[in-house]
């Protein structure tokens, strides 16, 4: 059976919502000044509302992170690109911390890092699960 | 013995305790070293990634060492004899200077009570290397006598 875990990272939205507003304050300090007074009295709400929209469309197509795995193989979805391995394909599993976040790191030559932190599963339990997985498919039993 | 207390182990080497000692980055299980395998395979560097001041600070103040810690699980504390460390230290010393590891610990993990003669062993350890016996079910920590040793057991919480 096919598991899919997919949060949101609310955080990293609220980071580029603050870009956005930021961009969108400073903005006013150019704009015209005649033109400022028109859209003064809806401003506030305008810029909110664009940047919560532009921060969750940005963020969905950039930075979330969308991981699918079954006993055979993994999808992993970064934004718009897409990457599909089967565990079988890699013999090593290393669990790596990058400055508090933690990484499963497949290797096999090439090496792919899965981003358990980002993707709000628990580094350790999850790293035992993709050493089973590795190791089965490692021994060419084809379960799927 | 269940897997838990390898999973512990790593989490408080990695997350917890251990970071005082080394920043562990990097944790393999089943790792190979020329004949004997090691149940997990810690390796790091003294040199914690911060903020911008920790990160200067410690670039400043701590030493670039590249670090290893082999944790094994033994059956029993009576298959420790010299031969037995002495085996695995010489392996762990090879692999340290092919990689230039400067600090090197080995962990033995067991479920029963080391003998004297056992405790002794693993306490008068006085090379370079870091000997910890953890009885994981009554949760005693042995360690070697040497800096790396009570620089350990000093910082973790088992």
């Amino acid at each position: 059976m096919t598991e899919k875990v997919s949060p949101i990272r609310f955080f990293d939205v609220f980071k580029l919502f603050v870009v956005f507003l930021a961009v969108q304050m400073g903005a006013t300090l150019v704009m015209p000044v005649a033109f400022y007074y028109i859209i003064r009295p809806y401003f506030l709400f305008f810029a909110i509302a664009t940047s919560v929209l532009l921060a969750y469309i940005i963020y969905m197509r950039t930075q979330h992170f969308e991981l699918s795995y079954d006993d055979a193989g993994f999808s992993l979805k970064r934004g718009r690109t897409v990457e599909t391995h089967r565990w079988k394909e890699f013999h090593n599993v290393l669990l790596v911390r990058t400055d508090g976040d933690f990484l499963v790191r497949l290797q096999d030559g090439e090496s792919v890092n899965l981003p358990v932190s980002k993707l709000k599963l628990d580094p350790f339990s999850f790293r035992m699960k993709t050493l089973g997985f590795v190791e089965w498919g490692g021994r060419g039993i084809d379960r799927s | 013995m269940s897997e838990d207390v390898l999973c512990v182990l790593e989490k408080e080497l990695m997350v917890r305790g251990g970071r005082w000692v080394a920043e562990f980055r990097e944790s393999e299980r089943n790792h190979k070293l020329g004949d004997l395998t090691f149940d997990v395979c810690l390796r790091g560097g003294t040199r914690p990634k911060g903020l911008f001041l920790s990160r200067i600070l410690s670039y400043f103040v701590l030493p670039n060492y590249q670090v290893a810690c082999y944790i094994m699980k033994i059956p029993s504390s009576n298959v420790i004899s010299p031969d037995f460390l002495r085996k695995r230290l010489l392996r762990i010393r090879e692999r340290a200077k092919e990689e230039e590891f400067k600090w090197n610990w080995l962990f033995l993990v067991t479920e029963d009570e080391p003998s004297a003669k056992v405790t002794r062993m693993i306490e008068e350890g006085r090379g370079e290397e870091g000997i910890l016996l953890y009885n994981h079910r009554s949760k005693s920590l042995f360690y070697s006598r040497n800096l790396l040793g009570k620089r350990m057991k000093a910082c973790l919480k088992l």
